[in-house]
């Protein structure tokens, strides 16, 4: 007994007879399913890797439920002659939300944020504000700010109106200096916030802060398999680099790690492939989610990673602190970008970036992430609140001010020197990372 | 009956006005108008973005788009660089996934489709499969961490029964990690069809096999096999390209350690380099074109309206 494939010999003879237009019709069928097969490939095609947002729910730190104390803005007269909204519609890393929520602002100003999480990938955020029409779909986007300058050169963004910004008196040197959301002397952009970056150890694994103290953790034979660094380049990248040049392990001097060119991107990406060759890393991690369950689980027993996760390793119970390198920090910070769209709600807009750089935010995000927002205000707001510990806002301030900010070898490095370097260190670093 | 449904039909057309009576008694006319719609869809969601992918691929990259040229550097910049072997490993992989799936997933559907056709259970049974579909793919991978890491149940319960001495850092952050865990997302895109076509096996053909004194193995082999083979194809292709486009599980379970390519064209387009991402899809295409080409020759297109 034969039986052929597709059974197509068990027809019969009047199936026979109208078999050619049948099958016609079912050949054509099956072509324009065919086709629906190719575009499906195409469709699988370039979806992918988006699971490195930017924090997940960034929800690091016990930063408190909300606060009562002192008021919830008062820093803006932003809306003078200027078009309002009672909507803002809000993109950023997640990291950067209120742990609290957006209640204190929306109950001061009568105006709803609709906030939605961007990537920490700035090649991304850039092509869909410029080339996506994000800059229509958002008002506030707050993002990386040394690529305030590309943005804003594409007209995605707009300037910021200082005279609007009162608080702006308020902020600190640090964050008015900050060249990177300045264009031609105009503010393109303020510094919401700021930290010096390190390294995330755990103290049961590697030893305490004091016997620790260089970027080498990552690199030291004995937590081999047991390191990690993130998969985006733009924080692993000038760690590695100044823990070259430091150790006199490369010629790289800190104008290279701020402006990287292709020498030094060679140099530092080809230490990482031997170090990647040799088992030192567990993993290049992705997303909030991934980065505390790490640690959480031991997986790893030091990482390059954002601060927050210290303090949700210590809501578990965790012995973890932040590595204070002698190699200094990795300087970055936050700005809010007012997009095309938010020009047409402007006063709306300035009332956000006002209440940014207010003490309710800075007193809530501090708490939680430990990273430094504008001004002082959020110390002031925490010693005023039951809700918050105005000793810690007030120490977070101080050491990111003083021990990282002004570290003698801490590096703010450029993201988007030029689209020629942007490609080439996102090319060589993705060849490490697959 | 053919006859009746004849006369419907003529008289249907007869009663139509005569200026368009012609066009209804005209074949391939009519095909054509029942497949406009959709040819028109696919023109539209399908052939334009495909062209449009094409065309990108041979232009020059500028800050924020493309430059209108004709260039070959995109290609070049692909085949000559590490991105042509996480190509390739990429359909190793995928090859692989399709024999996991067919190895686990071919019993499943024969079990189904065969040995309890007609059970209240196939249903049940079937909608297993169908429950990890309700799962964020993220997610999904991610619980694999809970199973594969130091203090994953898998280490914990090899430490448990004294078979190592510490944990098997190998089952999470490699491909072992990635391939164990693609198939828990793939088989069910081989079950379903293999069942189809399984269930619509005549029972009096595997009882004709069975009286003829044909053992099960042997039913499986002359009669099972040959009917299902379409529909065991169809779920081949699917599981095959779906691996193809895979992006997450690399990254979660792979650790660094296992590229695919769809990473290294959200890699392209995140680095601003759309031709280059155009160049790598194009090929993409042209592969599964080839697929699609030697399908037609093995099995005839026309099978995939029979399943």
């Amino acid at each position: 007994m034969t039986v052929t494939n597709s059974g197509r010999n068990r027809t019969d003879e009047s199936d026979e007879e109208d078999s050619p237009s049948r099958r016609s019709v079912i050949r054509g069928a099956g072509t324009l399913a065919g086709a629906s097969m190719v575009g499906g490939l195409a469709g699988c095609m370039g979806d992918g890797g988006d699971d490195g947002d930017g924090g997940g729910d960034g929800n690091g730190g016990d930063g408190g439920d909300g606060g009562d104390g002192g008021d919830g803005g008062d820093g803006g007269d932003g809306g003078d002659d200027k078009p309002m909204a009672d909507e803002v519609v809000y993109w950023g890393i997640a990291t950067a939300f209120p742990p609290s929520g957006w209640g204190n602002f929306e109950e001061s100003t009568d105006i709803t944020v609709e906030a939605s999480a961007a990537p920490w990938r700035q090649g991304q955020v850039m092509n869909r504000l410029v080339t996506g029409g994000g800059d229509q779909d958002y008002d506030v986007v707050q993002m990386d700010s040394t690529l305030t300058s590309t943005v804003a050169e594409q007209g995605a963004i707009h300037r910021t109106d200082l005279e609007s910004l009162p608080l702006w008196e308020e902020a600190y040197p640090e964050i008015k200096e900050n060249q990177h959301t300045e264009i031609d002397g105009e503010q393109f952009s303020l510094t919401s916030l700021i930290n010096g970056d390190s390294v995330v150890c755990l103290e049961e694994h590697v030893g305490g802060p004091n016997e620790v103290t260089s970027y080498g953790v990552l690199f030291d034979d004995e937590f081999a398999g047991r390191t990690a660094l993130e998969a985006g380049w733009s924080m692993p990248f000038p760690k590695t680099a100044a823990y070259l040049a430091f150790n006199d392990l490369a010629d790289i001097t800190a104008e290279q790690i701020r402006t990287p060119d292709r020498e030094t991107i060679d140099t530092v990406i080809g230490f990482l492939q031997e170090q990647q060759n040799e088992g030192q890393f567990r993993t290049f991690w992705s997303g909030w989610e991934s980065a505390v369950n790490l640690l959480a689980s031991e997986e790893v027993y030091a990482m390059d990673t954002w601060e927050p996760v210290v303090f949700a390793l210590r809501n578990e119970g965790m012995n973890a602190y932040y590595l204070q390198p002698d190699e200094g920090y990795a300087i970055w910070s936050h700005g809010p970008w007012m997009t095309s769209a938010g020009v047409e709600k402007e006063g709306a807009v300035e009332e956000l970036v006002s209440w940014f750089m207010d003490g309710f935010y800075g007193a809530d995000v501090t708490s939680a992430t430990g990273y430094l927002t504008a001004t002082p205000r959020g110390i002031d707001y925490a010693n005023e609140s039951d809700d918050y510990d105005g000793d810690a806002v007030e120490s977070v301030h101080n050491d990111v001010l003083e021990n990282r900010l002004r570290h003698e070898n801490s590096v703010f490095s450029d993201n988007f020197p030029s689209v020629e370097i942007f490609n080439y260190v996102s090319t060589e670093w993705n060849s490490l990372t697959t | 009956m053919p006859t009746d449904t004849t006369n419907t039909v003529t008289s249907a057309v007869d009663r139509a006005p005569a200026p368009v009576r012609p066009f209804l008694r005209n074949d391939r006319l009519r095909r054509a108008v029942l497949l406009a719609p959709w040819a028109l869809v696919l023109l539209l969601f399908v052939f334009i973005p495909l062209f449009a992918i094409v065309a990108w691929s041979v232009m020059t990259q500028t800050l924020f788009g493309v430059e209108y040229t004709f260039t070959l550097d995109s290609y070049i910049e692909f085949l000559s660089s590490y991105r042509l072997g996480v190509f390739l490993s990429t359909i190793a992989a995928a090859i692989l996934q399709v024999v996991i799936a067919i190895v686990f997933g071919f019993p499943l559907a024969y079990y189904a489709g065969v040995r309890i056709r007609g059970s209240k259970y196939v249903f049940p049974l079937l909608l297993l499969f169908a429950i990890p579909f309700f799962v964020s793919y993220i997610l999904r991978a991610m619980a694999w961490i809970g199973f594969l890491g130091d203090q994953g149940v898998f280490n914990t319960l090899l430490l448990g029964l004294g078979l190592v001495d510490e944990p098997i850092g190998w089952f999470l952050y490699s491909h072992f990690a990635v391939h164990v865990s693609l198939p828990s997302s793939y088989i069910p895109f081989l079950v379903f069809p293999a069942w189809l076509a399984m269930a619509r096996i005549d029972d009096e053909t595997l009882s004709a096999s069975a009286d003829l004194g044909a053992t099960p193995l042997q039913t499986i082999r002359h009669i099972v096999l040959p009917l299902a083979m379409p529909g065991i194809v169809i779920g081949a292709v699917f599981v095959f390209i779906s691996t193809l486009g895979e992006s997450a599980t690399p990254v979660i379970l792979g650790g660094g350690n296992v590229g695919f390519v769809a990473t290294v064209i959200d890699s392209a387009v995140n680095s601003l380099n759309i031709p280059l991402a155009s160049a790598i899809s194009t090929v993409m295409l042209l592969l599964a074109l080839l697929i699609l080409a030697l399908w037609e020759r093995v099995f005839g297109l026309e099978i995939v309206g029979e399943i």
